[in-house]
C-alpha cells in the first residue's frame, strides 16, 4: 500500500547522481503488485512458467532466456515487454488493470541496469540487530531510536524538531500510557520538577499505573476481536470479560510478550495449566459463533476455525494467511497445503461453530476475574439483577408511552386502577404500578416483549450466580483428527488425496516440538515456535504495534500484511533493533515501550510549519511528532475525566452506558417468543454509566454508537489499525450526546467549585483540564465573552438555564456553554 | 527526474488520495494538488465527505442516485414472481429428486421425509404492456409498474441461511469483514450534496413475521473501507440522525455562537500547529449544523400533499413503517444523497405462510410501486436506480404441510430493476419448471452487485482497495458479469 519514503522535493531535483536501487524497497512492490499474480508464488495460475518472486526460478529461467539480462536492460525481455506498445505483448496485460506508470517502468530497467540484485523478502530473513548508523549530530539523539531516526533525516537534508512543551509532553505521555489526559495535580507536580530525571520518573509512574494494562489491552481488544456477544445471526450474550480481564493484568504485571501469547494460544496444553492459563485461551474462543436455524454445523466449525487462522497469522505474524484458505498465496509463499496445516492446530480441539443459546458454549472453565474477587462479582451480578428487575416495572424505552396512555386512560378508569392513577407518581406502591401496568400492557404489545426479555437477561444472570463463578470460553483438546486440504476452502469438500498434519510453513523456521501422544505438533508447539528467537516475524510484528501505537501510524504502514504486498518499513533498521531488543530482553514490554517513549524522536514538538507537514504529511521521516485524533476511547474516557466522573474501578462485568433508545431492538430478534439475551438495550444503573469505554458492553451487530461513530470496529473480525476519519456525525456526538453535555455540565459545576471566583480562572481551570494548558489571552477572551453572552441570554430565559441544569442557575447553564465548546476543541481530542 | 525519486513522489501522491480519505485536511491537499484533483471546492469546505475517487465515475453514469428497497429474509419468487402453471399442477405431487439433486438445503427442511410441491398460494395473471405474469393478488400494486421494472428471474446465491447470505449480497462476501455496497458507492462517488451524508440507511419491520431475522450494522458497514463511508441511520423520532438535536435549553443562536467561536479557537491551533486536518474538523463542524436544518427539513412530512399520502399508503404517515420510508427516500434523492439503503424485515415464511406472506406483501407492496411511480412522474426515475430484492427466495417444496411454510432458496430467485438506465417491461433468466434451478440467463449475486455499480458509471473490475495485500473489490475476485440485458 505505501513505502518508501518522501524526500524533500528541493533537494531531490537537484540530487545527482540517482541514489542506487534497494531491491525490497524499490522493486519488489512494483513485481509483487503487477506481476505476482501471474508470475509469483501461486503455480496453479503461473504464466510462461516464470516466476518472479524468488531468486532460484528466477536465476536458471533468466540465464536460459534471458528474460533478465543483468546489467543490459535492453537485452532483457522483461523490460521489452514492459515498454512494448503492442497490446498482445505488452505486459502486465492492459485488461488486467494492472499498468506500470512511467515510473515504476523506468525502475525496473534501472534495476536491472544495475545488475538486477535480488534479495529475499526483508520480513522473511532473520532479525539481526543492525549497527547503529553514524549521524552527524551527536547532540540531539537521547538513545539508539534516534540514531535511526536521525540518520535518515541528515540523509534527507532535514533536522528534528525542538522538543515539545513540557505540558503537552506530559499530555501526550499520559496519553499515550494511560489512555487518559493527566489531572492537574500530575501536571503541577511534573511543571515544578526541575531535577535532570523528572520525565523518567513520569515515564516510570505512568508505566506502573493499573492504566497502563487498561491502555494497552484496549490495542488488544481490537486485535482479539474481543466482544460481549456471539456475533452471528441473533448476536446474544456470551461472557468473555474474564479475558479482557486476564489481558489488562498480563500487561500491568509486565506479563514477558512470549508467555503471553504462548498462555493465549495454548495455555490449556502447558504442563502446569493453572486456571488463569487456561482461562487466557478464550483469545481463541472470541471467534463468532451462531446458532441460527437451519446452519450446518461443519460449515460453521470451519469458520470458526479460519477465524481463528485469520487472527493468529495475522496478530502475531503480520500474514494474510486467509488469501491460502482457498488457492495458493498470489504474492507470499504460503501455500493453500500450508494453510491446512496451520488448521490442523486447531482442527483437532473440542470447539464448534455452532454455539450454545444465551451462554457461553462449552468448554469452559468457570473461575475468578484475575482482577476482581468474587464477592465483588457477586455484588455486581445482583446490582445488574436488582436494576433489571426495576425495569420489570419501569421500562425504559416505554416510560414516555406510558405517561401518555395515562393522561388519557385516566378519564375512563374506575375502581382501583383509578385510585392508582390518580396518585402521584413518587407516591405509588408496587400494587399500584402493577395495575397500571398490566392495564398499559393490554394497549401496547412492546410491554410483553419486555417483560419477556428482561425476565429471560434476569434467568441467564441468575444460572450464572447459582455456578458461584463467573465463566469463560476456553480451548481443550478433543484428540487426534484427520485433516484434509479442503477443495477451494469449502466445509464439505474436503480432499482425501491432501491429507495434512500440523505444520508451519515452509518459508519460516521449521516447527520443533514434543508434539503429542502421536508425535503430532500441537497448540503448544505452535507458540513455542512463534517464539523461537529466529522467528522472523513475531518480534518484529510486536515492535511495530507497538510503535504504531505511538506515533500513530508502524514503522511498517500495514501493521496486518508483512508479506510482498505490505508496505516497506521506513526505518528498517529500527524496526529491527528494537526486534532484537524485545527478544534479548526477555520481551520485555515495558522496557520496550519506555525506551521509545525516552527517545528525542518521541518527545519532539508536533507543530510545524504548514511547509514541512505538506512535505511530509504523514510524517514517516519523523522529523516532528505525530499529531492525531484520540481513539474513540479516549475521547469519552477524556470528557469524563475532565469533569470528575469518571469510575476507576478496573475488571469486571460490562456495563451498559447510555445509548439512543431502541438501536438494538429495530435490528434484533427482540420480540421472539423464546427470548435472547442482548437484544434490548437495557442500561446500567448509575454505578455502569462512567466506567471507562473499554468495559461498555460489545454488542457485534450494533456496537456502541457513539464509539463507532470515532472509528472503533464492530469486534467482529481481527482488526489491528483503526481508520481515523473526521466527519460531522463526530460533530453531532460531541455538541449532543447528553454523555457528552452531561460531561460540560460537570465540569462547568466542577469549575465553579473549585475554579476560582472570576471567569477567567474558571477558563483557565476547565481549559487547563481538557488541554493541559492555559489559554492565551485571546483564547480567553473569546470564552469569557461566550460566558458573558450565554449567562445574560440565560438570566432572561430561565426555562432553558432549567432545561441545561435542574437548579435553573443561569450561571452554571453558561458555564456548561463553555464547557461544551472546551470539550469539543479539536486539541482536546487530539494527541499531539 | 530520476525515477526513484518520481516513483516515490508518485507514490507520496497515491498516498496522499488514501490519505485524503483518512486523515489530512482537505485544504492542505487542495493546496498541494490543486483544487481541482479532489474535486473540493476551494474554500476547502465539505471537505471528504463530498469528494470521491479521482477517475470515479469511470464513464457516464445512467444513475447519478440510487435506493435500494433490501427485503430481509427472502421473498417468495414462488408466489410472487416466477410464473409456472407447472406448480399449480403439481402442488401436493413429491418434488422430483432429479429436481431438487444432490444441493444442499438448510438444517431446517434436510431432515423432512418428503419434499412436497407447493404451488403458489395465490394465482397469477398477467400485468401492463409487456403481459408480465405476477403474483398479483399478493403484489397488485407493483403488477402495476411491470412496465417500469426489469426483472431479474435467475438470481443466485451459494448461501443457505440468512446470516452468510444477507452478507454475501450486501458486502459481496459471506466471510464477515468486507464493505457493505453503499459505502464503495460512497467512496468511490462521494456525496452529491453539503448537507446530507452520501449513504442513508432506513429499517423497518413488517408484520409478516415480527420479530423478522436480525439485521446487522455491517449490512451497511464500511469493513476495511474509511470509517465514514458506513451507512448513516435515519431513524423515526426527535433525533432521525444520532445527537442532530441540541440539547435542551441550547437554542440555534447559542449553537451558532458556540460553533463560532470553536472555529475561531481551532483555527487559531492550525496556525499553530500548521495541520491541516484541524481545518477539515472546522468543516465537518459546519456540515454538521447544516445537518441540523437539513435533516429535520427532510423528514418533516408536512409539506406533502394528501394525494402522495393516498399513493404510498396510510402507513406513508406513520414514522418508522416502510411505506414512511420509501417517502423518505424519494425526499433524500430530491435532496441529492447518493445511495438510500431500506432494509425491511420480516420476509421469512417458514410458517403460516398463506397469512404471513399476504401481510408482508400489505406492508410493502403499495409503497413500493409508489416510489417508483412517483420517481417517474417527478422526472427522476430516469437517474434513479431503484432495485427491489432480498438475500434469496423460498422452495418450491413446503416446510412440514403444505401451505405450512417455505424454505430459503438460493439457487434461483428474483429481484426488481427500475429507472436509472434499465429497460422497463422486460425480464431476464429462466427456471425450470418448479421454480427450483436456473435454466438460462442466471445472474450471480455478484452479477447483480455489477450492474449496480455499472449504472452508477463504475466499473466493478476497477474500484478496488487494498487491504490484506490484495485489492479488495465489491464483486471478489471471482467473475462477475453486468447483465447488459436488462439495460436501456
Amino acid at each position: 500500500m505505501d513505502t518508501p519514503a518522501i524526500r524533500p522535493v528541493v533537494a531531490e531535483v537537484a540530487q545527482a547522481p540517482a541514489p542506487p536501487i534497494n531491491f525490497n524497497r524499490d522493486i519488489r512492490p512494483i513485481l509483487s503488485d503487477k506481476c505476482f499474480a501471474c508470475h509469483g508464488p501461486d503455480p496453479r495460475h503461473r504464466g510462461a512458467d516464470l516466476r518472479l518472486d524468488q531468486t532460484e526460478d528466477g536465476e536458471d529461467y533468466f540465464g536460459a532466456y534471458s528474460m533478465i539480462a543483468p546489467g543490459d536492460a535492453d537485452a532483457s525481455e522483461i523490460i521489452r515487454r514492459v515498454f512494448s506498445k503492442k497490446a498482445r505483448l505488452v505486459m502486465p496485460p492492459h485488461d488486467s488493470g494492472l499498468d506500470l506508470s512511467d515510473q515504476e517502468k523506468s525502475l525496473l530497467r534501472r534495476w536491472i541496469e544495475q545488475g538486477a540484485p535480488y534479495s529475499s523478502h526483508w520480513a522473511f530473513d532473520p532479525v539481526e540487530a543492525p549497527t547503529l548508523p553514524e549521524v552527524r549530530n551527536s547532540e540531539w539523539p537521547h538513545n539508539a531510536i534516534d540514531r535511526f531516526v536521525l540518520a535518515r533525516l541528515e540523509a534527507q537534508g532535514m533536522e528534528p524538531s525542538e522538543p515539545a512543551a513540557r505540558h503537552t509532553l506530559l499530555r501526550r505521555l499520559t496519553l499515550d500510557l494511560t489512555g487518559l489526559p493527566p489531572t492537574a495535580e500530575e501536571l503541577d507536580a511534573f511543571l515544578a520538577d526541575d531535577t535532570d530525571n523528572a520525565y523518567e520518573r513520569a515515564v516510570d509512574r505512568l508505566l506502573a499505573s493499573p492504566r497502563f494494562g487498561e491502555r494497552m489491552a484496549l490495542v488488544w481488544l481490537d486485535a482479539a476481536r474481543y466482544a460481549d456477544t456471539n456475533g452471528f445471526s441473533i448476536d446474544d450474550h456470551r461472557d468473555m470479560w474474564l479475558w479482557r480481564d486476564w489481558v489488562i493484568d498480563a500487561f500491568n504485571r509486565n506479563m514477558p510478550y512470549d508467555r503471553f501469547l504462548t498462555e493465549q494460544l495454548a495455555g490449556d496444553l502447558l504442563p502446569d495449566a493453572t486456571d488463569q492459563a487456561r482461562l487466557a485461551t478464550g483469545f481463541l474462543r472470541n471467534s463468532m459463533n451462531t446458532h441460527e436455524g437451519g446452519t450446518i454445523p461443519e460449515e460453521y466449525r470451519v469458520i470458526y476455525i479460519a477465524d481463528k487462522i485469520d487472527t493468529v497469522s495475522t496478530v502475531f505474524m503480520g500474514l494474510t494467511m486467509r488469501c491460502a484458505q482457498c488457492h495458493d498465496h498470489k504474492y507470499d509463499p504460503l501455500s493453500m497445503r500450508e494453510y491446512y496445516q496451520m488448521y490442523a492446530f486447531f482442527d483437532s480441539a473440542d470447539i464448534r461453530g455452532m454455539g450454545a443459546t444465551n451462554a457461553n458454549t462449552p468448554p469452559i472453565v468457570r473461575v475468578d476475574s484475575a482482577i476482581t474477587d468474587n464477592a465483588s462479582w457477586k455484588a455486581d451480578m445482583q446490582r445488574r439483577i436488582a436494576t433489571l428487575s426495576r425495569y420489570l416495572v419501569h421500562p425504559p424505552e416505554l416510560l414516555r408511552a406510558r405517561a401518555q396512555w395515562e393522561a388519557r386512560a385516566i378519564a375512563d378508569a374506575d375502581g382501583a386502577l383509578a385510585e392508582a392513577l390518580n396518585t402521584a407518581a413518587a407516591q405509588r406502591t408496587d400494587a399500584h404500578w402493577h395495575l397500571i401496568n398490566e392495564a398499559f400492557a393490554t394497549t401496547d404489545v412492546r410491554w410483553g416483549r419486555h417483560v419477556t426479555t428482561i425476565k429471560r437477561e434476569i434467568e441467564v444472570l441468575e444460572a450464572d450466580l447459582k455456578a458461584g463463578r463467573p465463566s469463560v470460553m476456553v480451548m481443550k483438546e478433543k484428540g487426534s483428527k484427520q485433516t484434509y486440504v479442503l477443495t477451494r476452502g469449502e466445509y464439505d469438500k474436503p480432499d482425501k488425496d491432501q491429507p495434512v498434519s500440523a505444520g508451519v510453513p515452509e518459508v519460516l523456521p521449521p516447527v520443533t516440538h514434543g508434539g503429542d501422544e502421536f508425535g503430532t505438533p500441537t497448540r503448544l508447539d505452535l507458540a513455542k515456535w512463534l517464539v523461537r528467537p529466529d522467528h522472523p516475524l513475531t518480534s518484529r510484528v510486536a515492535v511495530n504495534r507497538v510503535w504504531q501505537m505511538l506515533f500513530g501510524r508502524g514503522l511498517v504502514s500495514t501493521p496486518n500484511d508483512f508479506g510482498s504486498q505490505g508496505g516497506y518499513p521506513t526505518h528498517p533498521g529500527l524496526l529491527d533493533y528494537l526486534a532484537a531488543r524485545l527478544i534479548d530482553s526477555g520481551w520485555d514490554t515495558k522496557a520496550l515501550i519506555k525506551s521509545i517513549v525516552m527517545s528525542a524522536t518521541y518527545r519532539q514538538n508536533a507543530s510545524a510549519p504548514r511547509a514541512a507537514i505538506e512535505q511530509d504529511p504523514q510524517n514517516t521521516l519523523l522529523a516532528r511528532a505525530p499529531r492525531f485524533r484520540l481513539p474513540a476511547e479516549f475521547i469519552r474516557d477524556g470528557a469524563l475525566a475532565v469533569s470528575g466522573q469518571l469510575d476507576p474501578r478496573v475488571g469486571g462485568p460490562s456495563v451498559y452506558p447510555s445509548q439512543p433508545h431502541g438501536l438494538w431492538r429495530e435490528v434484533s430478534h427482540f420480540g421472539y417468543g423464546n427470548a435472547y439475551t442482548a437484544q434490548a438495550f437495557y442500561p446500567s444503573d448509575v454505578s455502569g454509566l462512567t466506567r471507562r469505554s473499554m468495559y461498555t458492553f460489545w454488542k457485534r451487530t450494533s456496537p456502541p454508537p457513539s464509539l463507532a461513530v470515532f472509528d472503533a470496529p464492530t469486534r467482529e473480525v481481527c482488526v489491528v489499525q483503526r481508520s481515523r476519519t473526521n466527519t460531522p456525525l463526530q460533530a453531532l456526538v460531541l455538541l449532543n450526546d447528553p454523555e457528552y453535555f452531561g460531561a460540560a455540565r460537570e465540569l462547568a459545576g466542577l469549575a465553579m467549585e473549585a475554579g476560582g471566583e472570576s471567569t477567567a480562572s474558571r477558563i483557565d481551570f476547565m481549559f487547563r483540564r481538557a488541554t493541559a494548558r492555559r489559554p492565551a489571552p485571546d483564547e480567553r477572551g473569546i470564552l469569557s465573552n461566550r460566558y458573558n453572552k450565554a449567562v445574560a441570554q440565560f438570566a432572561e430565559d430561565p426555562d432553558a438555564a432549567r432545561a441545561v441544569i435542574d437548579s435553573g442557575s443561569a450561571e452554571h447553564a453558561a458555564w456548561t456553554v463553555v464547557a461544551s465548546i472546551i470539550l469539543n476543541l479539536d486539541e482536546t481530542i487530539t494527541r499531539e | 527526474m530520476d525515477p526513484i525519486t518520481e516513483f516515490h513522489r508518485g507514490m507520496t501522491r497515491r498516498q496522499l488520495f488514501n490519505h485524503a480519505r483518512n486523515g489530512i485536511g482537505a485544504a492542505a491537499l487542495a493546496s498541494l494538488l490543486g483544487p481541482k484533483a479532489l474535486s473540493v471546492p476551494a474554500h476547502g469546505e465539505t471537505a471528504r465527505t463530498s469528494a470521491g475517487l479521482p477517475g470515479l465515475p469511470h464513464f457516464t453514469p445512467k444513475a447519478k442516485r440510487a435506493i435500494y428497497l433490501f427485503q430481509s429474509g427472502g421473498p417468495s419468487h414462488i408466489d410472487l414472481w416466477d410464473h409456472k402453471p407447472n406448480l399449480t399442477k403439481m402442488h401436493g405431487q413429491p418434488l422430483p429428486d432429479s429436481v431438487r439433486g444432490t444441493q444442499r438445503v438448510t438444517g431446517m427442511t434436510a431432515g423432512q421425509k418428503q419434499f412436497l410441491t407447493n404451488g403458489p398460494i395465490k394465482p397469477f395473471k398477467q400485468h401492463g404492456d409487456c403481459g408480465r405474469w405476477v403474483g398479483s393478488g399478493l403484489i397488485p400494486h407493483t403488477a402495476g409498474i411491470v412496465d417500469d421494472i426489469a426483472l431479474l428471474k435467475a438470481v443466485n446465491t451459494e448461501a443457505i441461511n440468512h446470516d452468510p447470505g444477507i452478507t454475501f449480497i450486501n458486502t459481496g462476501s459471506q466471510q464477515v469483514g468486507h464493505a457493505s455496497l453503499g459505502a464503495w458507492l460512497s467512496y468511490g462517488l462521494g456525496s452529491e450534496n453539503d448537507n446530507l451524508p452520501a449513504y442513508m440507511v432506513l429499517i423497518s419491520q413488517g408484520t409478516g413475521k415480527n420479530p423478522g431475522q436480525p439485521i446487522f450494522s455491517r449490512l451497511w458497514g464500511s469493513g476495511y473501507l474509511p470509517s465514514e463511508h458506513q451507512g448513516v441511520r435515519l431513524r423515526s423520532g426527535v433525533n432521525p440522525v444520532m445527537h442532530l438535536s441540541n440539547p435542551g435549553g441550547i437554542d440555534n443562536n447559542m449553537r451558532r455562537g458556540q460553533l463560532d467561536d470553536l472555529a475561531a479557537l481551532n483555527a487559531k491551533h492550525a496556525e499553530a500547529t500548521g495541520d491541516p486536518e484541524i481545518e477539515a474538523r472546522i468543516a465537518q463542524y459546519e456540515m454538521a449544523y447544516r445537518m441540523q436544518t437539513s435533516v429535520p427539513d427532510l423528514t418533516d412530512l408536512s409539506d406533502e400533499p394528501d394525494s402522495v399520502f393516498e399513493m404510498y399508503g396510510p402507513d406513508a404517515r406513520k414514522p418508522g413503517t416502510y411505506a414512511a420510508n420509501c417517502l423518505l427516500a424519494r425526499r433524500m434523492i430530491e435532496r441529492g444523497v447518493r445511495f438510500i439503503q431500506l432494509f425491511h424485515r420480516g420476509w421469512d415464511q417458514h410458517l403460516n405462510l398463506v397469512r404471513n406472506l399476504t401481510n408482508q406483501c400489505r406492508d410493502t407492496d403499495q409503497a413500493s410501486a409508489a416510489l417508483v411511480t412517483d420517481l417517474k412522474r417527478r422526472g427522476l426515475l430516469d437517474e434513479t436506480l431503484v432495485v427491489w430484492g432480498g438475500e434469496f427466495g423460498r422452495t418450491a417444496y413446503s416446510q412440514g404441510k403444505l401451505n405450512a411454510g417455505r424454505d430459503h432458496h438460493g439457487r434461483c430467485f428474483s429481484m426488481w430493476l427500475s429507472g436509472g438506465g434499465i429497460k422497463g417491461g422486460v425480464e431476464h433468466g429462466v427456471t425450470d419448471d418448479f421454480c427450483y434451478n436456473v435454466v438460462e440467463g442466471g445472474a450471480h449475486i455478484r452479477d447483480l452487485n455489477a450492474t449496480i455499480l455499472h449504472q452508477m458509471g463504475i466499473d466493478h473490475t476497477r474500484l478496488s482497495f487494498k487491504y490484506q495485500g490484495l485489492a479488495q473489490r465489491l464483486t471478489g475476485v471471482e467473475e462477475a458479469h453486468v447483465v447488459k440485458q436488462i439495460l436501456a
